[in-house]
């Protein structure tokens, strides 16, 4: 028996005047091309959860030509991001049209189950532990069910967890890892798209188990980069830094995504550069504290808003750079909020910057209130939940204020200049940071 | 200082940062697919370049330094700059 696993990764812009805007201002579409070029960490679970029996066949949609011939696999699974979601339905019925049956699973089909199930013989909701192995035997059984539903909690513990097939992308063309540690985060903004939703609660992998994962990922790769498929590795400061010790030897380089209180702990930040974070990414949102209201249940970011300057500051002089993400159009955003953030990324010397537009992706608390108030601009917009394109009517300006203030702002931001001024600040906290380093062992420093 | 001395220089600095032998990298080699340099490490190779001989790059120049070649053309024409002006 053979299956095949296809990916649909990256995003594509829909907005002209903002695909044109990536073309002149390289910076504006970088963190797009990373992500575009990162293997699906989901499928490489699936195929783990697979009976060894069975052949497994790992493909990059995007690496198949347009008018290719589908190869006939017994089964075919899809995963897929709510962007690219119809393009998924469209293979998966080229598919079935063939006779192969078709699975469709991931984060949207998660949140879209009825929509998703019209274009698949079977659906998975959340995550494949718990499911896939159902599935198989239901398949080979010939009692494949329309519908299986994933486990939400203790997808890590033994029994439930799945070493991912990193060896499926062995003579592949990436250069960044994929790990997991965690899934979920506790902060829950309320836009939020990602694997919160398919969880009912913050779980965290097993520091051995990492480290076995990490030596597995990038033995695939040459010269590799890890990115942490996470939402928030260091909720938990005390499993972050035995994490860390145990990384350090490895002498990896790595990026992830986690939150702004990593800076209220030197011992940390100091063990996370130790260990070879190379940049993480924090979720700023907005430059105004109003602006966080309301945003997640308890204003956890609204409360730390005043710490942000020093706590970027802190983090960047630690040696790791911050790529400070933000959300333009929250209901308190009025067309004077361009300005203030190009203000507010200057005061703040991010090395990187990444400014999305309010994005309600099917399945968030977000969509559920937009949608309610009468505020979504069409039924159905998945292709254009790319974090760039406008799809709802904004409170306090016109949707044209907020494309064309997003336009503005990206130039302003991406352009060479500022981005040579915060390269030159970061420079500047190099050699701050070598000379406390000569200070404190009396020699020249070494890195 | 000379081209030579340039060199040495810069493969000392870059094998210290990056922790790995640089003493038979090509000098037209791209650092990032010989050495696994990302373009944070480029900035921190150069700044230590500038702390090391007391200089400033122009920033467009920054983004020139993906080999050792690199590096010392645009060490050497921050230097011979700044001679200029002191002359």
């Amino acid at each position: 028996m053979r299956i095949g696993l296809i990916a649909m990764s990256g995003v594509r812009v829909r907005t002209k005047e903002l695909s044109e805007l990536g073309v002149t201002l390289p910076q504006f579409v970088s963190r797009g091309k990373v992500i575009a070029s990162l293997p699906s960490l989901g499928l490489l679970t699936v195929a783990a959860l697979t009976p060894p029996d069975i052949k497994v066949e790992y493909i990059e949609y995007d690496a198949l030509p347009d008018n290719t011939a589908l190869e006939r696999f017994d089964l075919v699974g899809i995963s897929s991001f709510t962007a690219r979601i119809d393009a998924a339905y469209t293979l998966a019925d080229r598919y079935r049209a063939l006779g192969v049956p078709v699975v469709l699973g991931g984060l949207h089909v998660s949140l879209m189950p009825e929509e998703a199930a019209a274009h698949a013989d079977a659906i998975v909701i959340d995550g494949a532990e718990g499911a896939w192995p159902q599935l198989i035997s239901d398949f080979r059984a010939g009692r494949m069910r329309k519908r299986y539903r994933g486990l939400r909690k203790g997808v890590f513990t033994a029994g439930n967890y799945a070493f991912p097939r990193f060896e499926l992308l062995r003579n592949r063309p990436y250069n960044r890892a994929t790990v997991q540690t965690s899934r979920g985060c506790p902060i829950n903004c309320e836009f939020c798209a990602a694997s919160i939703r398919i969880t009912s609660s913050f779980q965290q992998k097993p520091v051995d188990l990492v480290i076995d994962e990490l030596r597995a990922a990038t033995g695939v790769i040459d010269t590799p980069f890890v990115e942490f498929a996470d939402d928030n590795t260091f909720v938990n400061k005390k499993w972050g830094k035995a994490l860390l010790r145990e990384m350090a030897p490895m002498k990896l380089r790595w990026f992830t995504e986690t939150d702004i209180t990593v800076a209220e702990d030197p011992e940390l930040l100091d063990l996370m550069r130790a260990a070879g974070c190379r940049q993480i990414l924090v979720g700023l949102e907005s430059p105004d504290a109003a602006g966080l209201r309301g945003l997640d249940p308890h204003d956890w970011k609204a409360k730390r808003f005043d710490r942000y300057l020093a706590a970027i500051s802190r983090i960047q002089s630690a040696g790791i750079s911050v790529n400070g993400t933000f959300v333009l159009g929250l209901d308190t955003h009025t067309t004077a909020v361009f300005a203030e953030l190009r203000d507010f990324v200057r005061a703040a010397n991010l090395l990187e910057v990444q400014i999305t537009v309010l994005t309600p992706f099917p399945g968030t608390p977000l969509y559920a209130r937009l949608k309610q108030a009468g505020r979504l601009l069409t039924d159905r917009f998945w292709d254009r939940c790319t974090l760039f394109d406008v799809n709802y009517r904004p409170q306090q300006m016109s949707v044209e204020d907020l494309e064309d203030g997003f336009r503005w702002l990206a130039a302003e931001v991406y352009n060479d200049h500022e981005y040579y001024r915060r390269k030159r600040h970061y420079m500047d906290l190099v050699k701050a940071r070598n000379a406390r380093a000569d200070r404190k062992s009396g020699d020249r420093h070494v890195a | 200082m000379n081209r030579s001395e340039l060199e040495n220089e810069v493969r000392t600095t870059l094998a210290r940062l990056t922790e790995q032998d640089t003493s038979e990298i090509p000098t037209d080699a791209d650092l990032g697919d010989a050495l696994g340099l990302d373009s944070l490490g480029r900035l921190e190779l150069l700044a230590e370049v500038e702390d090391r001989l007391d200089m400033l790059f122009d920033d467009v120049d920054i983004n020139l330094a993906k080999s050792i070649d690199g590096i010392i053309e645009i060490t050497e024409h921050s230097i011979a700059k700044l001679e200029a002006e002191a002359g």
